[in-house]
């Protein structure tokens, strides 16, 4: 319940404020909205139980990212934009392409949607029964995606969510939605994120800081002028 | 140590009211010591009209605040103008969420522990929140529409980036030997007896932590962006009243939450040789609060001091010792703390190696500056010469 609350304010807020960027005309109004979207975000990462990406959300977009924004903006002292009047053919493409992509998020929504909705009926019919194979496949999920195994879960996190019972396949479907609910709030703890970062994504994680690696050296050349003194 | 739920509701608000409290009655007992020390070294008295010792002062000056007349230029953005103000407080007493100002309290037969939430990114948060501090600073000087007020957010702008990054990695030796991003689990770690603190084991690491608190908090030698003597009163240029008071008690907190997270990073906590441990259940959760209280009470102290001693540095001195001092230092720091610890496991050699490099960090980079000096009459006066006169 509390959770629908936090989805609901941080997710109006979020489209609100997306809303506001593109509709302020003042470029620093844009970007405290646009400061304010990254903030809701962070506030949906952390109603999914992903405190870490969280607090890294607001450390580097709205901490760091924005401020770097807000320094060029003041600096070059934009003042109102003009919008042209006439229809740009990119305008045409950007709002063809927009229409695709909320075509698609309504779609899925809705599939996801269909999904939700019938299984809380089922849900109630069966308080008390064994856990449903939906469940399953969301532990099978965070087992996979975690590299956990089902030992290391029976051994650790079921024995806190009942005294009696040591194994998954024996958790009623309450039991099992607190299992899932534990697991994903451990999950997003930072030491199993560095655990998988380094070691079932470390190749695309060296590539990341490699072609971040690239973008600090082009700056540096770029930046740099050619002056006699500099040489040495 | 689950508590049940309405104890952990009522506990909680109770600890938010009296923390905010302590906060807002620090501020103002800060800015009567802060007068009183620099009567002090400047050896003179200091307030001592209002009250006996002049204790009244703060509220004398709160009241002074409250009824001058509260102007909004003409020419500023007003909602953003009014909003600065208030975006520069509450990260402020937001981020004493997260700080554990003692071990735990028991009140008939419930364990509480003295920290409002131990969420286990703890010092993230810490980090998250006050990297917006600066749009208070910025904002503000932007909504002002003044040519002097911008020229001080964008100096407070530039100093906060860079030594946000100084802030952040001179923690991550702390945590890598600690373990844990809960600033409390830090805390516990680090033992009851002064020798065994963090800030021995990374001596180089906690002073650098020291001076981006300072920069970050925008106090002397740091304060360019309100530099009287440049920009009138920089960002705050075009605040009155209550307006004015916020930004004033903003400054406050920042640096009485900036010395409880030192102290619980590098201080041990509320930790000091073993008196925590003392007395009952209950008493030895008032000492530990009791301990904390002092130690951050120290770090506030040492803020002043600094302040009263040291000048301001010029903008070049300032992004020199940022940049070219303190960062190299923190990332040896880094790679020396997890390399010696990766082989010997011992803090001993830790803290040892964390100094001699530090030391050799600064050895190489103040030759190479020396080098470009002669090379570029223009920059005669780098922080070098200034250290030596200072010293001097």
């Amino acid at each position: 319940m509390a959770e629908q609350i936090l989805f609901t304010v941080f997710g109006i807020l979020a489209v609100g404020s997306a809303i506001c960027v593109i509709t302020f005309k003042n470029p620093i109004h844009s970007a405290l909205a646009l400061v304010l979207t990254f903030f809701s975000l962070a506030g949906l990462f952390v109603s999914l139980g992903a405190y870490f990406v969280a607090a890294v959300q607001v450390i580097v977009y709205a901490g760091a990212i924005m401020v770097l924004f807000l320094f060029v903006i003041m600096l070059l002292n934009l003042g109102r934009l003009q919008t042209p009047r006439q229809i740009s053919k990119a305008k045409v493409f950007a709002v063809i392409l927009g229409i695709v992509l909320a075509a698609e998020a309504i779609y899925i929504g809705l599939k996801v949607y269909e999904g939700t909705a019938v299984s809380p009926a089922q849900r109630g019919s069966e308080v008390g029964a064994v856990i449903t194979s939906e469940q399953l496949n969301q532990i099978a999920a965070i087992e996979s995606a975690y590299r956990l195994d089902r030992s290391e879960i029976n051994s650790d996190y079921v024995p806190q969510i009942t005294s009696q019972k040591s194994n998954v396949d024996t958790l009623s479907a309450d039991e099992a939605d607190r299992l899932i609910k534990k697991l994903q709030g451990e999950m997003g703890n930072p030491d199993r994120i560095g655990t998988i970062l380094f070691t079932k994504f470390l190749l695309p994680f060296e590539v990341t800081s490699l072609i971040l690696l690239a973008a600090l050296i082009g700056v540096i050349v770029l930046v740099k002028r050619e002056t006699p003194n500099s040489a040495a | 140590m689950d508590l049940p739920f309405h104890v952990l509701i009522i506990s909680s608000l109770i600890k938010i009211v009296v923390v905010v409290h302590i906060l807002l009655i620090g501020v103002m007992a800060m800015i009567l010591a802060e007068r009183k020390v620099s009567g002090w070294i400047q050896d003179r008295h200091g307030p001592n009209r209002v009250g006996p010792w002049g204790i009244l002062q703060p509220i004398a000056d709160g009241i002074k605040f409250l009824l001058k007349e509260d102007l909004v230029p003409d020419h500023v953005d007003k909602p953003i103008y009014l909003l600065a103000p208030a975006i520069i407080l509450v990260p402020a007493l937001v981020t004493c969420g997260v700080v554990p100002f003692g071990s735990s309290i028991t009140i008939s037969g419930y364990e509480i522990p003295l920290q409002i939430a131990d969420i286990n990114i703890g010092i993230l948060y810490v980090l998250a929140i006050t990297s917006l501090g600066v749009y208070g600073v910025v904002l503000g000087a932007w909504a002002s529409n003044n040519k002097y007020s911008l020229l001080g957010g964008l100096r407070s702008s530039a100093q906060m980036i860079s030594y946000e990054l100084t802030l952040g990695l001179s923690i991550i030796g702390v945590l890598m030997l600690s373990g844990s991003l809960s600033l409390r689990d830090i805390a516990i770690q680090q033992g009851s007896y002064p020798w065994t603190w963090n800030f021995l084991i990374h001596f180089p690491a906690f002073l650098a932590f020291t001076t981006a608190a300072f920069a970050e908090t925008n106090r002397l030698p740091f304060d360019l962006a309100e530099a009287e003597q440049e920009l009138v009163g920089g960002y705050h240029t075009e605040y009155s009243s209550m307006k004015f008071a916020m930004y004033f008690m903003a400054e406050y907190m920042h640096m009485i939450v900036g010395s409880a997270v030192a102290v619980t990073l590098f201080l041990g906590g509320w930790h000091f040789f073993g008196l925590e441990t003392v007395g009952g259940p209950f008493w030895s959760g008032v000492i530990s609060f009791g301990i904390f209280f002092a130690k951050t009470a120290f770090f506030l102290f040492v803020f002043i001091w600094v302040r009263w001693t040291l000048p301001r540095f010029r903008y070049d001195q300032l992004m020199n010792l940022g940049w070219k001092f303190l960062l190299p230092i923190v990332i040896t720091t880094i790679v020396v703390t997890a390399t010696v610890w990766a082989f010997t496991q011992s803090k001993v050699w830790v803290g040892i190696l964390n100094v001699v490099a530090a030391f050799i960090v600064v050895a190489i980079v103040s030759t190479t500056v020396v080098m470009t000096r002669k090379l570029e009459p223009v920059e005669e006066r780098d922080i070098l010469s200034f250290t030596e006169e200072s010293s001097s």
